[in-house]
């Protein structure tokens, strides 16, 4: 047997079961077929059956109910809780061991379906015992924290031997819970009475005695009451009827999620009505308290595939509650996440959070012009996913995300009114529009005599400066290189996603500078405000002495490091680049204008 | 977190005390003069709390629910009548009571019981509550209140003189510790004065309220913030301790970091611990740091106003883009900051808190969240022709839920196997057109009947197969033939060995 690596869960069950040739008579559990394989009408249970009936065995029996009973726990409890089945003739045989991929059902009906029907001349040798003492071994394995034992058995002759055989080497062992469950076979006379008989303080017997027909659903009871599940029954949901298309019946589900869930009622279940959900529902955040894991109780029936299907497609369900005051009240979701299914419980009640401050009373309340998108993209940007993690050799993921936060924040206006760098593409198009008005440049003149160029060589001077610089941009950084095809005519949203990806400093805070493409918009108020200008004005703006230097002063004012600016070369820089060179630019091609003249 | 002040209004609340000056005074005037001093203090620093004023005697009456309106709960103090004799038990089923209809029981509050130092004795008195033999005999269907079924934090205030008590204080104490959280007996200094009283309650509030201040950063983003209701996680995990396993003392640290951001599609309403608004408070007014340049910082808070706070932009922007920030609190403890309305018109920044150490299997390992864009592939990319992203979310568990498959058939209700059996009939009448689904219902049978060993089912099977034979023309009745052999003799087949359908 394999040993466990994993800290040891907190409860381990072992399941034993009696494999005797006994076990092969044909219990009254049968179901019924007439010849069409319709259901036949009478009740199955008590009459013997026709010539289509079935009669399970009392071993089918004690399958399905300890694969039933493996089952809610396994869909439940992940990996809190572990079962080993062991079947017990001449010898023991351990169907699963404690690892994770044997602790699931097809393991367990694979080791059934392997197991030879037991020989009968083996009568005399066959027996619990060793079913029970591979049992109490294997829970030893680990050093285990085992609460709970529980075996099916059929006689209780043999259960007195093997609670000593058991006893014996139970001493690791924090606490034990024997239960036996007895199983009259036809044919038995001896009445076996329930009863629990407390061994000591580490461990406790209870001996139940269920007939063959009784025993899933039994079991079922017992699991919930060792997981401590409370079982809730979903009502009123609408499906399609196969056969009279059109129509809809409603059906109720049962389902079982922790008790922990359930406010502390004593029912039998708890019913909880099916809301219709809203086909458009964006995705809103609940208050959620709690989130459990749950199992259908029925998981063949149809209502339930229908369900669990709908709940697997991505769907979720709101659950209401009646109210004790009358209306109802949504208290509860289900939803699936990665295949799995839960039950989501509400906070229903006020909450100390209620009729807060508004915000616009508070700090920062009044300011208007928050970069409210640009920050959406930045949020965008900054998306987290699961990582891998080598623990030595590199940072957290999160070390990762908070550094990542730190580099692309450290220039981040928050307001619009504070940020021009900005929407280059915006740029363009009001160039292009003045160009088309055939409006004059903002250009200074000062310094060049005479007329100086047409206004047509201005704009081509522009251009083509535009693009000499867009294009050494565009080597480095994706987010010009779609400027650059702005500026050529190409629609500059097609060709995101399909530029190559780049092993460029820039692309990790591509991000950013992304959202500098949209943040600046507005900073074409800068542009309006020039337009709307006096003449005097205008020349003081374009001498770059006014506002422009202000801007300037502004965002070398921050309070960046030096190192952090050298770092931020390829974003910020290229930015300030783009203005100083420019202006650079224009010296450079008013000396140029100069030598032609 | 919301207060109830659980007033004894017994008659012996109107003993008179000497005061150092040499007035007689009431020990319940003593209680409500306290009480303003202590109104007065949450007021003026906890605005946003809610507290509710409750009188006992044998019953009990609520006289001001909660509420923030502090001049309505020093009203009430003046209002109440004076009754008999004093019921502890009547007294905390009302606090239960109260609580639970208001706040159900996740929400963490704090009870301050005034009373005048007297345990009472017998039905109702303190010692049959903390020792749960209840003889009460008025209300026998009446639950005891203990254990308190929310997280709670319970303190005493005594009106007496510290020599009166003797050993009512270790009871008092028990009732303290009985919510292990700590809560504690307050008794004044003595002489009992009206100053002395308010001492004491002063004592308290500056002791159990204390408000959270820090800041909320994402980089250098940067906001001074405070937390309502104030974080106090001693009360809130005692229940979870009391669940099993050592829980460590959890403190949000003072800088609540952002490490990223998640889609509120992605994040799947996780179950909180707690949940409290974010509201930033004026940099000039905080403590500490970032005095440079604050000078001239006019302290007008129609200066706060206008001054761009983070708070505000990360609220618009989680709000449009429906998107969450992740906040890292220790280790193993996250939390999430989100647009949170409370009406359709408002809307503001909440911090929700998970339970530290708890799995949101949907988003995996917590801990190895990490920047999308600095990952190989980033996972979130457009999908073609459509709006919307590809996502990492959920990530996907086992896929071994017994619901997750259409294989593992149960029969423990005869109608699913009736109803199984129908269908591959069905399928057999529709044959030749319906062989791919005949075969697969058949081995999904045959082996759920293996498994189970359930044999004789093979075998009736099989013989209804035959009589299908008969309705079918010659080719399906050979396939019909096969399928029915070949379950026959399946007990003594491989379980893997699939039956496979006769070639032409």
């Amino acid at each position: 047997m394999e040993k466990e690596k994993e800290t040891p869960p907190l409860k381990r069950t072992v399941i034993v079961l009696d494999h005797s040739p006994r076990f092969f008579t044909l219990s009254k559990q049968h179901i019924d077929f007439d010849s069409s394989g319709k259901k036949s009408k009478g009740k199955s249970s008590g009459t013997t059956g026709g010539p289509s009936s079935v009669f399970k065995s009392f071993w089918t029996c004690n399958i399905e109910a300890a694969v039933e009973y493996c089952r809610i726990v396994y869909d439940i409890f992940s990996t809190d809780y572990l079962i080993k089945v062991i079947v017990s003739d001449n010898d023991a045989h351990v169907l699963n061991s404690w690892s994770q991929e044997q602790q699931c059902i097809p393991q367990l009906l694979k080791a059934f379906a392997a197991l030879r029907a037991p020989m009968e001349e083996n009568e005399d040798e066959s027996s619990i015992i060793p079913g029970l003492t591979s049992a109490v071994e294997c829970l030893c394995e680990p050093q285990a924290h085992v609460q709970t034992l529980v075996a099916c058995v059929s006689d209780a002759l043999r259960q007195q031997e093997s609670e000593t055989s058991s006893s014996k080497s139970m001493t690791p062992l924090k606490f034990t819970d024997l239960n036996v469950v007895h199983v009259p076979l036809t044919g038995d006379t001896g009445k076996i009475t329930e009863k629990t008989i407390k061994t000591s303080s580490s461990f406790s017997t209870t001996v139940f005695s269920y007939k063959a027909t009784q025993l899933v659903s039994k079991l079922s009871t017992m699991a919930q009451k060792h997981f401590n599940l409370k079982s809730t029954t979903v009502t009123g949901i609408p499906m399609k009827e196969e056969q009279h298309s059109g129509s809809s019946a409603n059906y109720d589900v049962e389902i079982l999620p922790s008790k922990k869930e359930a406010s502390a009622t004593s029912k039998d279940t708890i019913h909880l009505k099916w809301c219709t959900p809203k086909t458009t529902a964006a995705p809103e955040l609940q208050a959620c308290i709690g989130c459990y894991r749950i199992t259908p109780v029925e998981v063949n029936s149809r209502p339930t595939a229908c369900l669990i299907s709908f709940l697997l497609q991505g769907r979720q369900v709101m659950l209401e509650q009646p109210k004790k005051s009358g209306g109802k009240l949504v208290s509860h979701i289900l939803a699936s996440h990665g295949g799995e299914i839960f039950i989501h419980c509400l906070a229903n009640y006020r909450t100390p959070m209620e009729d807060p401050p508004s915000i616009s009373e508070g700090c920062g309340g009044r300011v208007t012009d928050y970069r409210i998108n640009d920050f959406g993209e930045f949020m965008k940007a900054n998306r987290l996913a699961p990582c891998s993690w080598n623990k030595k050799k590199t940072k957290s993921p999160l070390e990762k995300g908070l550094a990542r936060l730190e580099r692309c924040t450290r220039y981040w206006p928050m307001v619009i009114s504070e940020t021009v760098v900005g929407n280059l593409m915006q740029v363009i198009y009001r160039l292009q529009a003045m160009e088309s008005r055939n409006d004059p440049l903002p250009i200074s003149m000062a310094g060049i005599r005479g007329k100086g160029p047409k206004r047509e060589e201005q704009y081509r001077q522009v251009w083509t400066e535009l693009e000499h610089f867009l294009e050494a941009a565009s080597k480095t950084s994706r987010m010009h290189e779609k400027v650059l095809e702005c500026l050529r005519g190409a629609s500059p949203s097609s060709s995101v996603t399909g530029s190559p990806r780049r092993e460029t400093p820039t692309d990790e805070i591509e991000g950013v500078s992304q959202s500098r493409l949209s943040e600046a918009s507005l900073s074409w108020q800068e542009i309006d405000k020039y337009h709307s200008m006096t003449e005097r004005e205008k020349s003081d703006f374009n001498h770059g002495d006014t506002n422009n230097e202000h801007l300037f002063k502004r965002a070398l004012s921050s309070p960046i490091p030096e190192q952090a600016q050298k770092k931020l070369r390829t974003d910020n820089q290229t930015m300030f680049h783009k203005q100083n060179g420019s202006k650079g630019e224009n010296s450079a091609s008013r000396s140029k204008r100069k030598n032609c003249q | 977190m919301p207060t109830v002040v659980l007033l004894d209004v017994s008659l012996s609340m109107l003993r008179r005390v000497k005061t150092p000056d040499e007035e007689f005074i009431e020990r319940k005037q003593l209680a409500v003069r306290g009480l303003y001093t202590f109104f007065d203090f949450l007021s003026s620093k906890f605005k946003l709390e809610f507290s509710a004023l409750l009188a006992f005697s044998s019953l009990w009456e609520i006289v001001v629910p909660f509420t923030r309106d502090y001049e309505a709960l020093k009203q009430g103090c003046i209002t109440v009548d004076t009754y008999d004799k004093t019921s502890f038990d009547n007294g905390f089923s009302g606090v239960v009571g109260h609580v639970i209809e208001e706040w159900g029981t996740s929400v963490p509050c704090q009870v301050i019981l005034v009373t005048d130092g007297r345990t009472a004795s017998g039905q109702g008195s303190l010692r049959e509550l903390l020792d749960g033999k209840r003889t009460n005999t008025l209300n026998p269907d009446q639950p005891s209140p203990f254990p308190i079924p929310f997280p709670c934090k319970i303190h005493v205030v005594c009106i007496a003189n510290p020599n009166e008590l003797g050993a009512n204080l270790t009871l008092f104490q028990r009732l303290c510790d009985s919510t292990g959280v700590g809560g504690g007996v307050y008794v004044p200094d003595a002489p009992l004065s009206i100053q002395s009283v308010q001492n004491m309650f002063t004592r308290l509030a500056q002791t159990h309220y204390v408000s959270y201040e820090g800041t909320l950063s994402c980089g250098h983003l940067q906001s001074k913030i405070t937390l309502s209701p104030s974080p106090d996680f001693t009360t809130l995990l005692e229940t979870s301790k009391k669940a099993g396993g050592q829980e460590r003392i959890r403190r949000l640290p003072n800088e609540l970091s952002i490490c990223g951001f998640l889609d509120v599609a992605d994040i799947g309403n996780p179950p909180h611990l707690s949940r409290h608004l974010v509201i930033p408070i004026s940099t000039s007014s905080a403590d500490g740091k970032e005095k440079e340049g604050s000078k001239d910082v006019n302290k007008d808070s129609e200066e706060d106003g206008k001054t761009p706070c983070f708070c505000v932009l990360l609220h618009g922007s989680l709000k449009v883009e429906k998107m969450v920030a992740i906040v890292s609190l220790d280790l193993d403890w996250f939390g999430m900051l989100y647009s949170w309305a409370d009406s359709k018109k408002k809307s503001n920044l909440v911090l929700t808190t998970f339970k530290p150490g708890e799995k949101i299997t949907w988003l995996g390992n917590m801990q190895k969240l990490g920047p999308a864009a600095e990952l190989e592939t980033n996972p979130y990319q457009p999908i073609d022709n459509e709006e919307g992203e590809t996502s990492p979310f959920p990530v996907m568990r086992s896929q071994r839920r017994s619901y997750n498959s259409q294989a593992n058939l149960v029969w423990i209700k005869p109608s699913g196997l009736q109803s199984d059996v129908q269908k591959l009939l069905r399928y057999a009448k529709r044959l030749p057109e319906k062989q791919g689904q005949f075969y697969k219902e058949l081995n999904r049978l045959r082996r759920a009947a293996l498994c189970y060993s359930y044999v004789d089912l093979l075998d009736v099977l099989a013989n209804m197969l035959d009589k299908e034979c008969a309705k079918a023309n010659s080719k399906v009745a050979r396939q019909l033939k096969h399928a029915a052999e070949s379950l026959r003799v399946a007990p003594s087949m491989e379980l893997n060995k699939a039956i496979t359908p006769l070639s032409d």
